[in-house]
């Protein structure tokens, strides 16, 4: 280099190659400590996957450790035209006879025709509030009740709105109607074509039979005349769609529902009723969820074991070590994680059949390699046969017992911040940076010592040119004497 | 003193300094033979200082021939310690350099 070749020019002297032993001795623990340094990275990597594969396990186990999850049911109607429903967690599986004689509808009513949505009509205060009827009759030509009562709904108050000449045509009354969400109707204009077409049109924001209209009027007699409707007394509008309840049988058990959506007449399901007729409600437990999250269990806990495989492999042949081999964290939590899976659950109280206490009863068996293996017919045949069992051998409600639950817990502590695989990269973490410090400082010392060599060199190359010019001076003063010259 | 005298007294320090730094470079003590050699130089440089107004006496010629045999010889026995000892170093020193520049290299 550079150095070597000025200085070694200076004495001229020819540069051997005798100390290569000597150079890898002194840089011996430098390489040393880059081996071990890259070791431990390769095991701070490797504890890496191993966090990550813990933790998918973990996930999976926790997904089979909510009772939830075997609770999924699905609720099927047979006449589609009929009803659909959806069914929550507490909804228990069987099947339930549903006949719907009547769909609830939302009451409508119209007033006479105006010639002119922008013709002034008149003044005043208008108030509506809900209430139901009862008696009398309804005339169905003409939408109005003979000797009907209203009883108002006490639990919904009376809204008013005032019509002045900011608004006092059939489009301003439209628009007043809406603009006022509190009083739970939406009104329209439809034209129907006749000399004087225009017809308000009122219709209530909610169906059922309480949710019939009550309009009062005080002000104009054009405006009362418009609007002014009481099923019980005068009616200036003509009613053109009915308020009425659903009217359903569930098991032949009569139910009324002001709404379509009927909830809760079937424990945990909800209804929506779209027709009248017959239909079958068949409500059935999701076992392709289930299955699907015990084939995704059995999945994670295989990718553990073939990377704790690979990660702790010995070749023999080559004498060579994986990362971890021989690694007592891995090891340990390898072993834990084998014996929970080993351990019998209690068998509980089970109504439905026998009780499961081991994976191998669901068609899950651990192979001579450490991997498990499901039977699909097996596990199939134990969800639909005992799913109750199922879910015991995987959950529980306090989280203690089943194999999802316990190894959701137990994998928690695992990979959590005071778990063993934190600890052993802190450890590593500490190593390495020990073993950085120490790598400056043997750096250091190699530059001191190539430092005293360097001025040694310099010292010795200076001696020698400095004996090159005596010497030729000596030499021939020596010369001289045996010439027998003087001095 | 005569210019003869001072000559042949040089010379007669020359020739015990040369053995020394001869038993220096046997030892492998190169900080003390750098000295000694500064020393030796300086001594050189002294010599070629003194004019002789005539030339020495034959007895003085004769000790002159065998100081300078010595120190010749202990000259050339040094500078054939030293040349290996130059060449190990310089051999060293090369190796060194390329290893702290792999070392930096690898950022460490």
């Amino acid at each position: 280099m550079a150095l070597v070749t000025s200085l070694g020019s200076a004495s001229g002297l020819p540069l051997a190659t005798l100390l290569s032993n000597i150079t890898a001795a002194e840089n011996l623990p430098l390489t040393a400590m880059q081996n071990r340094q890259s070791a431990y990275n390769t095991q701070l990597s490797a504890y890496g996957t191993v966090q990550s594969a813990l933790s998918a396990l973990q996930a999976a186990a926790a997904q089979l450790g909510k009772p939830a999850l075997f609770q999924n049911i699905t609720a099927t109607a047979s006449n589609t035209s009929v009803l659909s429903a959806t069914a929550a967690a507490n909804a228990a599986s069987g099947s339930v006879a549903i006949n719907v004689s009547q769909l609830a509808q939302a009451q409508s009513m119209a007033t006479a025709g105006v010639a002119s949505t922008t013709a002034a009509i008149g003044s005043g205060t208008v108030t509506l509030d809900f209430g139901s009827i009862s008696g009398g009759k309804l005339d169905p030509a003409t939408g109005k009740y003979s000797g009907a009562t209203f009883a108002a709904d006490s639990t919904r108050k009376p809204v008013s709105i005032t019509i002045d000449s900011s608004n006092n045509t059939l489009a301003g009354i439209r628009d007043a109607i809406n603009k006022n969400t509190a009083l739970g109707v939406t009104a329209t204009i439809v034209n129907d074509g006749s000399s004087s077409p225009n017809r308000l049109v009122l219709t209530s924001n909610q169906t059922g039979a309480s949710s019939t209209m009550r309009i009062a009027v005080s002000g104009d007699a054009a405006l009362s005349n418009l609007l002014a409707n009481d099923p019980g007394a005068t009616q200036n509008m003509q009613q053109t769609v009915e308020a009425k309840n659903a009217q359903l049988t569930v098991n032949g058990i009569a139910i009324t529902s002001a709404s379509n959506t009927v909830t809760e007449a079937v424990q945990g399901v909800t209804m929506n009723l779209s027709g009248t007729g017959s239909s079958t409600l068949t409500l059935q437990s999701n076992t392709a969820v289930i299955q699907t999250a015990i084939t995704n269990f059995v999945s994670s806990y295989n990718a553990f074991q073939n990377l704790t495989k690979q990660l702790t492999a010995f070749n023999v042949a080559a004498q060579t070590q994986s990362p971890l081999t021989g690694d007592s964290t891995l090891r340990n939590i390898q072993s834990r994680i084998r014996d929970a899976m080993n351990t019998p659950q209690s068998a509980g109280n089970n109504g439905n059949g026998t009780s499961f206490t081991m994976l191998a009863q669901i068609g899950i068996t651990f192979q001579i390699d450490g991997t498990m293996a499901s039977d699909p017919a097996k596990l199939t045949a134990a969800l639909n046969t005992n799913l109750s069992g199922v879910q015991n051998l995987f959950s529980s409600a306090d989280g203690k017992t089943g194999f999802g639950s316990q190894m959701s817990t137990f994998l928690t502590t695992m990979t959590g911040s005071s778990g063993p695989l934190k600890a052993a990269t802190d450890g590593l973490g500490r190593t390495l940076r020990t073993l950085a410090t120490q790598m400056t400082s043997t750096q250091a010392t190699i530059s001191a010592t190539i430092a005293r060599y360097t001025a040694q060199f310099t010292a010795l190359d200076g001696l020698v040119a400095s004996m090159n010019q005596t010497s030729s001076y000596l030499t021939q003063q020596f010369t001289a004497i045996n010439g027998s010259s003087s001095k | 003193m005569t210019p003869q005298l001072e000559l042949m007294e040089c010379y007669e320090q020359i020739a015990p300094l040369t053995g020394r730094m001869l038993e220096r470079a046997r030892a492998g003590d190169w900080d003390a033979l750098v000295i000694l050699g500064q020393q030796f130089r300086s001594f050189v440089e002294r010599l070629k200082g003194i004019e002789l107004p005539a030339p020495l006496e034959p007895s003085q010629l004769m000790r002159k021939h065998n100081l300078l045999s010595r120190i010749l010889a202990d000259d050339a026995e040094i500078r054939d310690i030293v040349a290996p000892e130059l060449a190990q170093l310089s051999s060293l020193l090369g190796n060194m350099h390329r290893q702290q520049h792999l070392n930096h290299a690898y950022g460490q």
